[in-house]
């Protein structure tokens, strides 16, 4: 679903549009509210589980076995605290992002950043950054960006189980930056890779709210709130890619800032 | 006995755990990481149970459970547990609703966890064992016609339920030779002593134990003078063949019904 922003003619069409993406920002809210509930379980699930092993099988188990226990747990600690900043974060924006106003934000770093981030974490893929032709900056909330592209880098990896090689790319179209990151992975053949598109394009177009493809959904999200547009390719048959495209420079601000802008001033901004 | 189960999830660490925690209680394992994966491992393992995560990429739970119980007709009626960090009420009604046996939240109460497999395992058993009673009554029933007298004794087949047996049964019938399907190879004596047949046919994996153990277990076996036949799967594991030669034939269950029939037809 995609969010059509064109000029309104009247304060009745500023206020109905208003209404619906404060409607989509409550619905995005409530997924996030169980998307979170389900993101704090697995980990959770690890911790106990493992936990509960070292509870029963102390006695028989030899320090090594503990030693990898324990660090199954800590690292599980550590991305549980990741996690639970990271949905803070995303919430806040969520909620915040409807009155986002532009900024300046260094795209060109911020990619190598996230690319160099991101390879910590996930130590089976390999991260490949290559974004020469990228624009130096663009347009819009730097932390806001961040936590797409994030979002973004962390959910394919996530599809192709944490195994193979992730290429995030970016350069510059007309008006536009396009930022491609592809996943790749050799254990699954051309139709894995299929299912694994149609699995995510079905999800993307359905109300269920959690799959894999959710992380993707709230990325389209951001995206489509930053002006921009987020597809899944789907005629590259072996990797799995989405597509961003930012604009360079600000467009037209949201539309509740529009809404805003036309009760304080009385004029279509 | 040591009953099978697959374990499916995305989750390595949680996997490993589960795994570790199931075979401490004596279950023998095999593991998938996706939905697509699991059908594979469940055609290749045929597990006494499944227990599955939902959410995976390439193919999710409830897709799995869809395909299981629509396209595989052999597999249609294999328990599935789901295993899952999806906590709300209506994810658990529709994953009922799509057909699973029971639904265990995340993060996992291994006590109910395994009173809930111990369960699903326990009626499996008792439901084969009824069919396996009504099938024989059934049959001797029928047999009991007087009409019935001059036809051929039955073929014993004993089977692990999840196999897909057909090309046999097509072939006996083929032959105009009646059959009596079981399922546990730890009564294969037991099922002897019923009546005489005409010809012995077990699958390398009855329920219960592997053919070399149930022949090895039989006191009747080796005594029973009439035709032994082991089936073979095509896509079965990596083959212990000593026990083979106390078969006729060894016959693959991708063949041709006119090439079962006509092996079967040898002796029988």
């Amino acid at each position: 679903m995609t969010r059509e922003l064109n000029a309104p003619d009247s304060i009745d069409e500023l206020l109905l549009q208003a209404k619906l993406a404060e409607d989509e920002l409550h619905r995005l809210q409530e997924e996030l509210i169980t998307f979170a509930g389900h993101e704090f379980r697995t980990p959770l699930t690890i911790i106990d589980t493992a936990a509960r092993r070292l509870d029963k099988k102390a006695g028989a188990y030899s320090p090594e076995e503990i030693r990898a226990k324990s660090a199954i747990i800590r690292t599980t600690v550590t991305r549980l605290v990741a996690l639970v900043e990271r949905t803070i974060e995303v919430s806040k924006l969520v909620t915040a992002g409807m009155s986002k106003q532009s900024a300046i934000c260094p795209l060109k770093s911020q990619l190598s950043d996230i690319c160099r981030v991101q390879q910590l974490h996930y130590d089976e893929i390999d991260i490949h950054c290559d974004v020469d032709d990228a624009p130096e900056t663009i347009d819009g909330d730097c932390r806001f960006i961040e936590v797409m592209l994030e979002r973004t880098v962390q959910a394919c990896a996530k599809m192709i189980s944490g195994v193979g090689r992730l290429e995030l790319s970016a350069w510059s179209e007309a008006e536009q930056v396009v930022i491609s990151c592809k996943a790749l992975c050799e254990i699954f053949t051309s139709n894995d890779f299929e299912d694994v598109r149609q699995q995510l394009t079905d999800f993307m177009d359905c109300d269920r709210l959690l799959d894999p493809g959710m992380e993707f959904k709230l990325s389209r999200f951001l995206v489509e709130m930053q002006q921009g547009e987020f597809d899944v390719i789907t005629d590259v048959p072996n990797c799995l890619e989405i597509e961003i495209r930012l604009p360079v420079r600000g467009k037209a601000s949201p539309v509740t800032n529009q809404v805003t802008e036309y009760i304080k001033t009385g004029a279509r901004s | 006995m040591s009953a099978r189960i697959v374990v499916v999830e995305d989750e390595k660490e949680i996997q490993n755990l589960i795994v570790e925690e199931l075979e401490d209680e004596g279950y023998e394992i095999a593991t998938a990481d996706n939905g697509k994966e699991g059908i594979e491992a469940i055609k290749r393992f045929k597990p006494h149970l499944v227990l599955s995560d939902i959410t995976m990429p390439v193919m999710n739970g409830h897709e799995m459970l869809v395909e299981l119980r629509e396209k595989h007709a052999n597999l249609r009626s294999m328990p599935i547990v789901f295993l899952s960090a999806l906590a709300d009420r209506r994810h658990i009604i529709e994953g009922k609703k799509l057909g699973v046996d029971d639904y265990v939240t995340k993060p996992i109460d291994f006590e109910l966890l395994l009173v809930t497999i111990e369960a699903r395992i326990r009626e499996v058993e008792r439901m084969t064992i009824q069919k396996e009673e009504q099938m024989l009554k059934l049959y001797q029933s029928l047999m009991a016609q007087p009409e019935m007298a001059s036809k051929p004794k039955p073929a014993l087949i004993v089977s692990n339920q999840w196999v897909d047996i057909d090309p046999v049964q097509v072939s006996l019938k083929k032959l105009g030779i009646p059959f009596v399907t079981q399922h546990r190879g730890s009564q294969l004596d037991h099922y002897l002593d019923q009546k005489k047949y005409s010809a012995i046919l077990i699958t390398d994996q009855t329920n219960d134990m592997s053919a070399k153990l149930t022949i090895a277990n039989s006191e009747r076996f080796k005594a029973a003078d009439t035709p032994k036949y082991l089936l073979l799967e095509d896509d079965a594991r990596a083959q212990d063949m000593s026990f083979w030669p106390q078969f006729r034939h060894v016959i693959s269950l991708g063949k041709s019904t006119e090439e079962i029939a006509e092996l079967i037809s040898e002796a029988v």
